[in-house]
């Protein structure tokens, strides 16, 4: 069997098309999964911020509750910190993270009174082994706070550099990938 | 022949280890890391993080510097523990105790792995106990070594774990046996051809090779505890 020049050159351009599609549909293919592990490495790191934020709003009435015989804390102070715990936990539920942002932002500044209040004033501070563990495991959760934001802002600038550029922007956009909100806070201790 | 020993003379000075890394972090070299000598060398106490490295898997460190600046005490610790990679990967069972003398600041860093035993109020309780009293009155030493010594005795009771095989044959060489083979090849290659003279070079790519300890590659979350003396 015997190729024309005109049949040849038929099979060429169709191979060429195949291998085309097919290269196509294998960079399509890991484009997509490499967005998945973005997003999931988002959602991994977003995870660790929540349990910082709510071990901190565990040990802050704590620590009220510890220091109110020498302390006296401003009428409704804890209430305010409760009510902050109710707005960050009804964020959590419906997974509204710019709502767990806001909450946590207000949180960390009321918090930051409180603990320069114990701080400054507190007559038995250096004495008081069990508040200055307290005050360590609040120091620690800050820290560690601080840590789970950066990596998840770091996560975060991964994912949404790669979804807007081209020509990964067509598998983003055809792939429900949205950008994600980085998590700034005007109060936030400097990231290392 | 000059051309080539000009080559082999650069070859040592690419493997000279610089004394920090890319962001001015101290590589750690062993378990005891002293820029300022209050420790007089540390050599038990790096004793003791090697006895419960060898028995835990848990990598204790101890770094004294003048100072920390242009950082401040938290970041220094995180990233010092974070670019040596204390603690074998996926354990993360790290810790490393940062002094910085001029500052009387001291810190912490847990990797996660330890930090179920470990939590900051544990942490922070000992080092006011055993490590600051020493350390106010000048004598490093002995809070240090005592501090270590019962942190170190916490890990060997509660924490379940034991070192990764070592990959290395030689120890402080950190190749696998097939790369000690090549590279064994490769230094009677040149030692034929050279009539003995990389020889003369060998001390250097020994001694200074390399980036610090072959440290397991842990991570630290950012927990830990710090505080001040004096």
């Amino acid at each position: 069997m015997e190729f024309t020049k005109g049949k040849l050159l038929a099979i060429i351009v169709v191979v060429i098309i195949l291998i085309s599609v097919l290269g196509f549909g294998i960079w399509w293919m890991l484009t997509y999964n490499k967005m998945v592990d973005e997003n999931e490495a988002i959602t991994s790191n977003w995870a660790e911020v929540t349990n910082q934020y709510q071990r901190k709003f565990d040990l802050i009435p704590q620590l009220m509750n510890l220091t109110d015989t020498y302390m006296s804390w401003e009428a409704g102070t804890l209430e305010n910190i409760t009510a902050m715990r109710t707005e960050w936990a009804e964020a959590l539920a419906n997974d509204d993270m710019n709502g767990m942002m806001n909450a946590s932002n207000q949180f960390d500044v009321a918090s930051d009174i409180i603990i320069n209040a114990v701080q400054e004033n507190y007559p038995n501070l250096d004495s008081d082994t069990i508040l200055l563990g307290l005050m360590d495991n609040i120091a620690g959760t800050e820290n560690t706070i601080t840590v789970a934001r950066m990596n998840y802002n770091e996560a975060v600038q991964v994912y949404n550099a790669h979804i807007k550029k081209f020509p990964a922007v067509w598998v983003a956009n055809s792939g429900d990938f949205e950008e994600m909100p980085y998590y700034e806070s005007p109060n936030a201790p400097a990231a290392p | 022949m000059r051309y080539l020993t000009a080559v082999l003379l650069a070859l040592a000075l690419v493997f000279s280890a610089p004394t920090c890394t890319g962001e001015d972090y101290p590589i750690l070299y062993d378990y005891v890391t002293d820029e300022t000598g209050v420790l007089y060398g540390g050599y038990d106490i790096n004793e003791l993080c090697m006895y419960v490295y060898d028995n835990s898997g848990a990598e204790m460190a101890v770094l004294v510097v003048n100072t920390t600046q242009p950082y401040d005490i938290f970041t220094f610790a995180y990233e010092t523990f974070q670019q040596n990679g204390l603690g074998q990967e996926g354990e993360d069972n790290g810790l490393l105790l940062v002094l910085s003398t001029d500052e009387n600041l001291w810190r912490v860093e847990v990797g996660y792995g330890l930090h179920g035993i470990l939590p900051d109020s544990r942490v922070g309780t000992l080092a006011r106990e055993l490590l600051v009293p020493q350390i106010e009155v000048g004598d490093y030493y002995t809070g240090v070594y005592d501090f270590i010594n019962n942190l170190g005795g916490i890990i060997l009771d509660e924490y379940d774990g034991e070192p990764p095989e070592d990959p290395y044959p030689i120890g402080f060489i950190p190749l696998t046996f097939w790369q000690l083979v090549i590279v064994a090849g490769i230094v009677i290659f040149l030692s034929v051809i050279t009539k003995g003279r990389i020889l003369f070079f060998l001390p250097y790519l020994i001694g200074k090779g390399g980036g610090g300890k072959n440290w397991g590659g842990g991570k630290s979350g950012g927990g830990g505890v710090g505080g001040r003396w004096k």
